[in-house]
């Protein structure tokens, strides 16, 4: 009972924090000098039509509260998110659509890797804490941490593909390339300096996060249980430590989704990798508003169902908060 | 039934023990910490201590005597900061405290321990039922299903109700709690079972029932019980003998009957004083003044000295020696001498006193 | 009666002025602390000198220097694709790069303190609102917020004026950094102030009369300062990643570039792939040196005020 209000307080909350973001985003649509429409008619190739269309979207002949806020916010739940000004006028959901896939690729795979790799340097830290492994650790994890993302790419790029030559250096496949399981590993090839970059700048968050939370679990009286018990160093770190330091790890990570997020899409810039990131760089440099609200939307989405996600996890996996007890 | 994890009555001694030697046998146990300023803190100084099979040994003194620090130095789970620096524990004859030390092989299966504070000492995301199974699978090299069965047998034994098998820790109430800590600690059904404060955090009926059922599982596997606590009542219905412990050694030490009847060390006095006994329907209390010393600055000579009536110039001055009586009674006062050899005629240290329920 | 009121006062006085120092003593006890303050202090030099280093900032115009030329000893970290030296764009990148960040921090903990010291405060209905409102902008992706806000800000205001030198292209990079990245800082004050309110202090202010702007300015403020200096110096690394992305992506300044515009040049100019590694490692470095050093002194305030706080209990 206590378990279930608790999920409806955080479902409650998610949907709060997407109205918000509307609300943001339309105040920002506000904000820009003149009418929205002015940004379209800078683009010469944009049809009077999609103009037209655009007008009554907006509802610009109505007061702009509650008219046009109430179309704004009507037209966007129903997935309409206007029209780009640098593509000619069409459709933002299906520009960005077209670029979720690569950027989905890199950043996808990059956090599957960093995870596996940033839970196993922060356990083996963290128990080690204050020893010479410790320390050399947590400070490669600080460092990491503290790498721009994009930085992090040009090095690799600069060692790794220009002067070792191993992996091309930008792009997302060879020009005319060959197709099929060839092309596949032509995409590989070309996806492996972005994913290492994500991976490598999001290991150090997971890698601290978690250190020191096995950290804190080593003065737990059931580590002193499980150490009388006799039990081996690795059953003790996983079988009795991760079960209870995973859990705020997860939760805390999935908090820090949209800082990381943001970083990310510049390694596209670096590696002219074509999602969103290189989108996003493209429409500032042309002004293009609305492209730029659609991917804040979505990647605003994204983050507060990424949250919501972990809270579910949570709930299933912390018998605590599964019997509503006391977190 | 009962019987069920001990049903292998046939003890499998580690390699290098053996069965003539003494059950659990500490001498001259000295463990110190470093400090982060990097001073050292003596925490236990010298004692001895010992318990046989089905025998009942209470460790009693204020927090911060030592007590726990004993625990960990039996079971090789002293803090990082701290070490042995003198000293033997055997374990019938196996050296615990050498480098190399089989402690692997003894611990849990040979020594178990009862923390106090179950809710701490539980794991909370684990079901107590797999963390009793855990030791027998992994200790006793059971199959995941035997233990299973061992581990529901045992939760049964110790009173923990069918259908609470599969519960949580924070789904049992405080006394279920220590019960299954309880099994968890019988699970290899170990021959020395040490119960570090395990009643402190419940309540007087819940007490008495964990009492009960460690008296009763001590009888039942012949357990030798090592039972430290700052309640001394706790050790008069429970234990054949007594150890006091102040600022480090043991002040006094013999049987329950002897200490409780005639206490001699002045430091046994006040304890045995300061509380008032509804069954003797005494109600007057002795008052200890001051604060155990700072184990890290200790002056020399008796350390109970500060507090002690009769402490004069050569108590401020010289350790005391532990004398050893007839009947196994030890004493380390000034004020008392071997003499023949019997356990001498309590002196009475003159402590104030304060009156209970004068209206 | 009277007399022991005021020994009380008195060393409570003597405590309050000596807890900060006291910190910072131990502080200068750690050798990590004491290694990265001294490296937060060279580059706080770099900032504030940068003519008397290396002199004036070079330009496309003033540049002697042939392209991209690998570090030698007339140019000790190379030249980029202008010629220019990169050891004095990176000196004069320190002061950019410091600034904004310094400034981006500050009105981060402005609008994060009074909203975090204001939440705690008055609790209730104002303190569920506002940490709603923390919350969202905790998750949120706000870089990409950033992102639409400073050329959305540049067209509003113009970007052709100058604030005490600094170009109103950096100013928005500023407003914009504060004003996405509180969340954090209010949480921390918050939390600080909720204990804070319940002791006995501040109650018998509250008792006295004292007015709640007054209270927190004087009980609850003095004693949340140092978490905030703790708080503050990891706030100022995060900026000066910020400011670095922001720039990068092109949203810095060319004539008063930072870090991040240095290492934007080297992208346009493809220094990766022409394996010009001194063009990206001189300003990178720069930024990661400072975020480390940063990040050690805030953990290392934060673990002795831990600790401090685990003595008292």
């Amino acid at each position: 009972m206590k378990a279930r209000r608790w999920l409806l307080g955080r479902l409650g909350g998610a949907i709060a924090t997407i109205l918000m973001v509307l609300l943001l985003n339309f105040v920002l649509f506000r904000l820009m000098p003149g009418s929205p429409d002015r940004a379209l008619a800078r683009n010469p190739r944009v049809s009077a039509a999609a103009m037209e269309a655009a007008r009554v979207r907006w509802g610009l002949d109505k007061p702009i509260f509650p008219d046009q806020l109430i179309a704004y916010v009507g037209a966007t739940l129903k997935g309409d998110f206007g029209y780009s000004v640098k593509y000619g006028g069409r459709e933002v959901t299906s520009v960005i659509g077209e670029k979720i896939g690569p950027t989905l690729l890199i950043v996808g795979l990059g956090e599957i890797i960093a995870l596996a790799a940033g839970i196993a340097l922060g356990a083996w830290t963290g128990w080690r804490r204050g020893r010479f492994g410790d320390r050399v650790g947590t400070l490669g994890a600080l460092i990491l941490y503290s790498m721009p993302y994009f930085w992090l790419g040009m090095l690799l790029i600069t060692l790794f593909a220009t002067t070792l030559g191993w992996l091309p250096t930008s792009g997302i496949s060879t020009p005319g390339g060959p197709g099929g399981i060839e092309g596949a590993i032509d995409l590989l090839r070309h996806a492996a300096l972005p994913i290492a970059t994500i991976a490598l700048g999001l290991i150090g968050q997971y890698a601290i996060l978690l250190r020191s939370s096995v950290a804190e679990s080593l003065r737990e009286g059931y580590v002193l249980t499980a150490r009388a018990k006799g039990l081996r160093d690795e059953r003790i770190l996983r079988g009795h430590i991760l079960p209870n330091a995973l859990l705020p790890t997860v939760t805390l990570a999935a908090l820090n989704a949209g800082y990381v997020i943001g970083g990310a899409l510049t390694v596209e810039i670096v590696f002219s990798w074509p999602g969103l990131g290189l989108l996003t760089q493209e429409a500032l440099q042309s002004r293009d508003y609305p492209i730029l609200q659609g991917v804040f939307l979505l990647l605003s989405v994204s983050v507060v169902m990424a949250n919501l996600l972990a809270d579910l996890l949570y709930s299933r996996l912390d018998p605590r908060v599964r019997h509503g007890a006391a977190r | 039934m009962s019987t069920a994890a001990g049903a292998d009555h046939v003890r499998q001694l580690p390699a290098g023990a053996d069965a003539a030697s003494p059950l659990l046998e500490i001498s001259g146990l000295r463990v110190s910490f470093t400090l982060s300023d990097g001073r050292r803190l003596t925490a236990v100084d010298g004692i001895n201590l010992s318990v046989a099979p089905s025998e009942a040994v209470g460790l009693a003194g204020e927090s911060g005597s030592g007590k726990s620090t004993v625990v960990g130095a039996i079971m090789g789970l002293l803090a990082p900061n701290g070490r042995i620096d003198a000293g033997n524990i055997r374990y019938r004859g196996l050296d615990l405290v050498a480098k190399g030390a089989p402690l692997r092989r003894t611990r849990w299966r040979e020594i178990a321990v009862v923390f106090q504070g179950s809710l701490v000492a539980l794991n909370p995301v684990i079901k107590v039922r797999d963390q009793v199974a855990e030791a027998i699978e992994l200790r006793l090299g059971e199959s995941a299903e035997v233990a299973q069965e061992k581990a529901k047998h045992l939760l049964h034994d110790v009173g923990i109700p069918e259908k609470r098998l599969n519960a949580y820790p924070h789904q049992l109430s405080g006394g279920q709690r220590q019960r299954a800590m309880l099994a968890v600690a019988l699970s290899c059904s170990p021959a020395v079972l040490i119960g570090d404060e395990p009643t402190t955090a419940l309540d007087v009926i819940v007490q008495a029932q964990i009492l009960e059922l460690l008296d009763r599982m001590r009888q039942e596997y012949g357990l030798g019980l090592i039972l430290i606590t700052h309640d001394l009542a706790v050790i008069a219905d429970m234990c054949d003998r007594v150890a006091i412990m102040y600022a480090g050694r043991i002040v006094e030490s013999g049987s329950v009957k002897e200490i409780f009847s005639a206490p001699r060390h002045p430091y046994t006095q006040a304890l045995l004083g300061a509380a008032p006994d509804a069954r003797a329907g005494r109600r007057t209390i002795k008052v200890l003044e001051g604060h155990p010393p700072d184990l890290s600055a200790l002056p020399p000579g008796c350390h109970f000295a500060p507090r002690c009536p009769l402490a004069d110039a050569r108590c401020r001055e010289e350790d005391p020696p532990t004398i050893e009586y007839a009947d196994r009674v030890t004493l380390a006062c000034h004020r008392y001498s071997l003499g023949d050899g019997k356990p001498p005629t309590p002196i009475d240290a003159p402590y104030p006193t304060l009156e209970l329920g004068k209206r | 009666m009277s007399a022991s009121a005021s020994v009380n006062l008195s060393t409570r006085i003597r405590k309050r002025v000596s807890g900060g120092n006291r910190i910072a003593l131990l502080l200068l006890r750690r050798w990590d602390a004491r290694i990265a303050i001294m490296i937060v202090s060279l580059l706080t030099l770099s900032g504030v000198a940068p003519e008397t280093l290396v002199g004036p900032l070079q330009t496309a115009t003033t540049a002697t220097a042939d392209a991209l030329l690998p570090p030698s000893g007339t140019h000790l970290f190379g030249t980029d694709d202008l010629g220019r030296d990169l050891l004095n764009l990176t000196v004069h990148g320190a002061r950019i790069s410091l600034v904004v960040g310094a400034l981006s921090a500050a009105i981060t903990l402005v609008i994060g303190g009074g909203i975090g010291m204001i939440a705690g405060y008055r609790g209730g209905r104002v303190d569920a609102l506002l940490m709603r409102v923390a919350d969202t902008f905790l998750i949120l992706p706000t870089f990409v917020l950033a992102l639409i806000l400073a050329p959305i800000l540049r067209e509003l205001i113009g970007d052709q004026t100058e604030i005490f030198g600094i170009r109103t292209t950096l100013l928005t990079i500023v407003a914009v950094i504060g004003f996405t990245s509180w969340s954090s800082t209010a949480r921390i004050v918050r939390s600080q102030t909720l204990s804070l309110r319940e002791r006995t202090f501040v109650e018998r202010a509250r008792l006295v009369g004292l007015s709640p702007m007054r209270i927190i300015a004087r009980h609850i403020f003095p004693n949340i300062r140092t978490v905030l200096v703790a708080n503050g110096i990891v706030v100022i690394a995060g900026s000066i990643l910020t400011e670095s992305t922001l720039s990068f992506i092109g949203l810095g300044d060319p004539f008063q570039p930072s870090w991040g515009t240095i290492l934007g040049n080297a992208q346009s100019a493809a220094a990766p792939s022409l394996g010009a590694w001194w063009f990206i490692a001189a300003p990178g470095c720069a930024i990661l040196i400072t975020v480390v050093a940063c990040t050690i002194i805030g953990n290392a305030i934060d673990e002795l005020l831990d600790r401090d706080v685990r003595v008292q209990r």
